[in-house]
């Protein structure tokens, strides 16, 4: 028994001693050989965009040459994105406010109660989460369209901060019950602080990365969304950028180049936003994973 | 009884959080307190509902309540008015000829008739069923991928920002920005063309036998860079000992996923596994919507985006609403079979 694991740990070693070195730096380029296929795409759509008509059509994988921008500028002009990035960041921005500001205070309370309240809470935002779309936003649009609330960015905008709040609430429970302990509450209470005092001076400064996460993140699904803008906005001059840049590419007879200029308008502000906040992104969708 | 009046003071600091929690804390910090107390008859009657002397007086309790409106009710509130309520009374209307701005008459369950009966819906749920075969890749391929990155690579980091990129690209962007790519002169056929297999070429999304495996593949690209981000994280919580000892004695790749790192991450593979599942009823609208508008005829068409269809395009609401009550029930049986073989699974 002894003897067999000492053999195989010999030939093990053995095994590894022979190409490490060689099979290191495979690995390492197979690593990266991975990333062609998920990078890819976009290179295809940023050189296409930057093409003359005459340099997409003898040259279609190749570098532009010479780098233009009439794409882009003809995209823009005929989708009108440049009114509907407007609409967008409107849209998007207050939901991203409307979703902080209704998860923090809820997200706090559960995170320091030991009331089973808490998974009424909790259970609510999940079930949220779960009703798919479509189910509520048509009765939705119904009712609002009684009450002439259609076609407004300002309610589309606050129906996006309720939509994204089981994320907040989430995110910011498992934080808040991890970072601030009960011991740090009953000590700030011992002290003579009121509940809402730990809110507001403890927990909101300590949970600002979080906080700005769940904002970047409820902005960039609000900005992603469709089929909540396509059911609640009629008229071309609300649209959001989705929705310009959805029926602008489904248009018949449009050019693959416009195609991927309108693709990149509408998301450029999605991947600034990822880049500039990553590491907070991918640390909160995996919240949780890790332990 | 020591324990209990610790308990009891816990209980009490929950119940009061405006009010009392400075004597809460009092309490908890001398439980011996709690059963010095002289123990009077009439107290000893009121035990049985309730913990007696240890509890505030009432006004102090409801004000405690009182006090957690603020943070809770504005979210509850929103939460009724933007999604439950609408949901409960759009699935009411299931049974009516809906007619929004016109009398609406009772008709039963002739809209579930009618949709049983037409061959589109039945093409429909074909359709979702096919989506679910993208499960087993949706997961096997970042879960190879984040054991691959795990063992041994110095570009991992690298390598898992560049693949997380396509994770930021929501369903509805997914399609417009495949729509240049699968296009019949699109990326995917030039490149097959330039590399001489230009015999692959195909047209991707314009094929009814086609669409739906590309657009698992479409899901599957954008999914992998969040699939590796997470199963990575719960791979840290395999020890490395069990790793290191498995090849030592001699476990091959497949050996170590198979039982060593899949029993490891076991949670986290179900939960990742439940919410793919659960994202073809609720996140394949937009892709939908904006590669392939249902197309060919209703060969990619998801329940959400025929129910679109049926009301907002075609007037149909009360079809529309029974439409939405069977996903409702397809996205509960989901979750419910998800939990069921969740559970079974994590006790083997």
């Amino acid at each position: 028994m002894t003897s067999g694991a000492i053999r195989l740990r010999g030939s093990a070693a053995e095994r590894r001693g022979v190409g490490r070195r060689g099979r290191l730096v495979l690995r390492n380029l197979g690593a990266l050989g991975l990333c062609i296929p998920f990078v890819y795409p976009f290179y295809f759509l940023i050189i296409s965009a930057l093409k003359t008509t005459q340099n997409y059509a003898t040259n279609r994988l190749g570098l532009p040459h010479p780098v233009v921008f009439s794409q882009f500028n003809s995209a823009w002009r005929s989708a009108s994105l440049g009114q509907s990035l407007l609409n967008s960041a409107i849209a998007a921005g207050i939901g991203a406010v409307v979703t902080v500001v209704l998860s923090a205070p809820a997200a706090d309370w559960c995170a320091r109660t030991k009331s089973r309240t808490k998974n009424i809470v909790l259970g609510t935002v999940a079930c949220m989460w779960m009703i798919p779309t479509i189910i509520w936003v048509i009765p939705m649009f119904v009712e609002l369209s009684r009450a002439h609330l259609t076609d407004n960015l300002l309610v589309l905008g606050f129906i996006y901060g309720v939509t994204n709040t089981p994320l907040g609430v989430y995110l910011l429970y498992a934080y808040l019950a991890d970072a601030v302990s009960p011991d740090i509450r009953e000590a700030a209470i011992v002290a003579g602080a009121k509940p809402r005092h730990v809110f507001v001076r403890i927990c909101l400064p300590i949970a600002v990365p979080v906080l700005s996460t769940i904002a970047a993140l409820a902005f960039v699904w609000a900005w992603g969304d469709v089929l909540i803008a396509a059911v609640l906005l009629q008229s071309q001059s609300k649209w959001t950028v989705t929705l310009a840049a959805t029926s602008f590419v489904s248009r018949y007879g449009i050019s693959i180049q416009l195609e991927a200029a309108a693709a990149i308008i509408s998301m450029l502000p999605m991947i600034v936003i990822f880049a500039i906040g990553q590491r907070g992104i991918i640390k909160g969708l995996t919240v949780g994973s890790g332990r | 009884m020591g324990g209990a009046g610790g308990g009891e003071a816990e209980l009490r600091e929950t119940t009061s959080i405006g009010g009392g929690p400075r004597q809460a804390m009092t309490r908890a910090a001398n439980p011996v307190g709690v059963d010095a107390e002289p123990v009077s008859s009439d107290s000893l009657t009121s035990t049985a509902s309730s913990p007696g002397p240890s509890r505030p007086p009432r006004r102090t309790r409801w004000l405690g309540r009182l006090a957690t409106v603020p943070y809770i009710a504005p979210l509850l509130i929103s939460a009724v008015a933007v999604v439950v309520a609408p949901a409960a009374f759009g699935l009411s209307r299931s049974l009516f000829n809906w007619q929004p701005g016109t009398n609406s008459p009772f008709t039963g369950i002739s809209n579930f008739k009618l949709l049983a009966e037409s061959s589109t819906f039945h093409a429909i749920l074909v359709n979702e069923g096919y989506y679910l075969l993208g499960l087993p890749i949706w997961t096997l391929l970042p879960l190879l991928i984040a054991v691959f990155l795990f063992t041994r690579v110095r570009v991992a980091g690298l390598v898992r920002m560049l693949i997380f990129l396509p994770v930021v690209v929501s369903p509805a962007l997914l399609g417009i920005m495949f729509t240049p790519i699968l296009a019949p002169e699109g990326l995917v056929n030039t490149t097959l063309q330039k590399t001489g297999l230009g015999g692959l070429a195909r047209p991707w999304i314009d094929d009814p036998s086609l669409v739906k495996p590309t657009i698992i593949l479409v899901l599957a690209w954008a999914n992998v860079g969040l699939g590796v981000a997470i199963f990575t994280a719960a791979l840290t919580s395999i020890q490395p000992d069990l790793l290191d000892a498995a090849a030592v004695n001699g476990a091959g790749s497949w050996q170590r996923i198979r039982y060593v790192i899949v029993p490891g991450i076991k949670r986290t593979l179900i939960l990742w596994m439940t919410f793919q599942a659960l994202g073809v009823f609720l996140w394949l609208f937009g892709l939908i919507y904006s590669l392939t508008a249902g197309g060919p005829g209703n060969s990619s068409a998801s329940i959400d985006y025929d129910v679109f269809t049926n009301t907002i395009s075609n007037g149909l609401f009360g079809v529309g609403a029974a439409e939405s009550v069977y996903l409702l029930a397809m996205v509960i049986l989901i979750a419910v079979a998800a939990w069921v073989i969740g559970r079974r699974w994590s006790h083997d």
